[in-house]
């Protein structure tokens, strides 16, 4: 799978990133919601997953991914949030594929990545 | 014989050593009867009147007149007051060589001095207990209002620390899951690696923690210290620092370098300038540059600290409402509205003044004046 990861912590980008990459996927890396709209929207045929982030600067996950459903964009998307940020109707009318809150382990994310596959 | 007799008796022999004149015995007995009623009229129907216009309340005799008036009918009453009246002007007779009637209006007099004198005791001795009691319930009432307001600014800084010490959690959620599966696999580098890892993301999250400790603590200690201002926005901008980062909002610092001591409460001023700064911080979410600056300097032996932002700005027709309590522009469920009234009530505890000026579209400026602290 080809999976984009969209973190503003740069530790959590490389461990997350390694982990998936061990794992067989293909890794993008970017470091906010402006940055990770552009990585989408160039890769918008071969991209399988986002894993975004909710909170961070200049662009947050939610901005970013109301943007991607306007232009279109079905890509599957796992939100990352520090706690109840969005509500479950937020999360159905864009799709959400999945939800994680933090902290995570690798494993959840694992199981998370491949349930998505099998669907 | 009779009580009326026996009670001259015995008074007139106890005072009758005085020597001052005493003019009763100098009168038929069918006259002293002609004064006590006439005295008994005149404390019936005059004396009342005298006291109800004179305003002084709670007098014996006044009272006793009308009551005695009231139970045993008018004529009763007279004799009865008049009898006492009489008594306690025959008392005084035997001091001041004056006429019967005369004696007996002034002790009269004196004792409604006395007894406005009394009821004027009584009344402070009440205040005074009335006073004492307010006072505590305030003390109470002001340790209750500290901590609530210290809740409320906990609670919008809870959300931020939340994310905050989430950060460092999942490194070292992760950086264990990867240590443990790099030792299955014997590759030491990496189980190394991790473990330096998670120490580092330990001691962030315990830095976020010390934070938050600043301003949990010194519940019930006495509070006012000396302080250097400048090192408690140090700590301010800290606190808020995540938020500010995820807005991207950038911090510009221009403090003066002379020391800058006030005597405070230092978590009740971190509450303010933390207060300050989100407020900026939410004014600047639509801004198309985000800057928030911070200054201190001395002005007339206070300390003028400036908290500046580029956004858009107070309209001009609510800034006479901003430091009202409840009085909000944020969405339902954004804030209290309670921010800078409870700010402005710190800061005039302090002794200091909280101002504020804009220009729309332009930005605001938020400045705290506090005296310069001078050791005695």
């Amino acid at each position: 799978m080809k999976i984009l990861i969209v973190d503003d912590e740069e530790q959590i980008r490389i461990m997350v990133g390694e982990f998936l990459e061990n794992e067989g996927h293909q890794i993008l890396l970017a470091v906010n919601g402006s940055e990770g709209l552009e990585t989408a929207r160039r890769e918008s045929d071969g991209l399988n997953l986002i894993i975004l982030d909710n909170k961070m600067p200049v662009m947050s996950g939610l901005e970013m991914l109301q943007t991607l459903r306007k232009e279109g964009n079905q890509v599957a998307v796992i939100i990352v949030t520090g706690h109840s940020e969005m509500d479950e109707e937020t999360l159905i009318r864009h799709e959400v594929r999945g939800l994680i809150e933090k902290p995570f382990s690798l494993e959840t994310l694992k199981n998370l990545i491949n349930e998505n596959k099998s669907r | 014989m009779g009580p009326l007799k026996w009670f001259k008796a015995k008074i007139g022999s106890e005072v009758s050593d005085i020597p001052i004149v005493s003019i009763f015995s100098s009168r038929p007995w069918w006259l002293e009867l002609v004064l006590l009623g006439l005295f008994g009229l005149y404390a019936v129907f005059f004396a009342p009147m005298h006291q109800v216009l004179l305003g002084a309340e709670g007098m014996f005799q006044g009272l006793l007149v009308i009551v005695t008036g009231l139970l045993l009918g008018p004529w009763r009453g007279a004799l009865l007051s008049g009898v006492i009246g009489y008594f306690s002007g025959y008392l005084w007779a035997q001091f001041y060589p004056s006429s019967f009637v005369g004696s007996a209006l002034l002790s009269g007099a004196v004792g409604m001095g006395f007894g406005w004198l009394g009821d004027l005791l009584r009344r402070a001795a009440a205040q005074s207990r009335e006073l004492k009691k307010a006072h505590q319930a305030l003390q109470a009432a002001e340790g209750r209002l500290k901590q609530t307001e210290k809740l409320v600014f906990m609670g919008e800084l809870a959300a931020s620390i939340g994310h905050e010490i989430n950060q460092p959690l999942t490194i070292i959620h992760m950086g264990g899951e990867l240590a443990i599966r790099a030792l299955s696999q014997q590759n030491l580098d990496k189980v190394h690696k991790n473990l330096n890892l998670i120490v580092g993301q330990s001691e962030r999250a315990g830095k976020i923690i010390h934070r938050m400790k600043l301003l949990a603590k010194k519940e019930g200690t006495k509070t006012y210290e000396t302080h250097q201002l400048n090192q408690l926005l140090d700590i301010a901008v800290k606190l808020v620092a995540e938020q500010l980062r995820l807005e991207s909002i950038e911090v510009e610092m221009n403090l003066t370098s002379e020391p800058t001591p006030v005597h405070c409460d230092s978590v009740q001023l971190e509450m303010v300038f933390t207060n300050l700064l989100l407020n900026a911080k939410d004014a600047l979410s639509k801004a198309p540059q985000k800057r928030i600056i911070l200054s201190t300097c001395h002005r007339d032996g206070k300390i003028v600290t400036d908290i500046a932002d580029t956004g858009e700005g107070i309209p001009a027709e609510l800034m006479d409402q901003i430091f009202l309590p409840f009085f909000t522009t944020k969405e339902v469920g954004k804030g209290t509205g309670l921010g800078l009234s409870i700010s402005n009530r710190i800061i005039e505890s302090h002794g200091g003044e909280l101002h504020a000026t804009s220009a729309p579209g332009k930005g605001s400026v938020f400045s705290v004046i506090l005296p310069r602290y001078h050791a005695a």
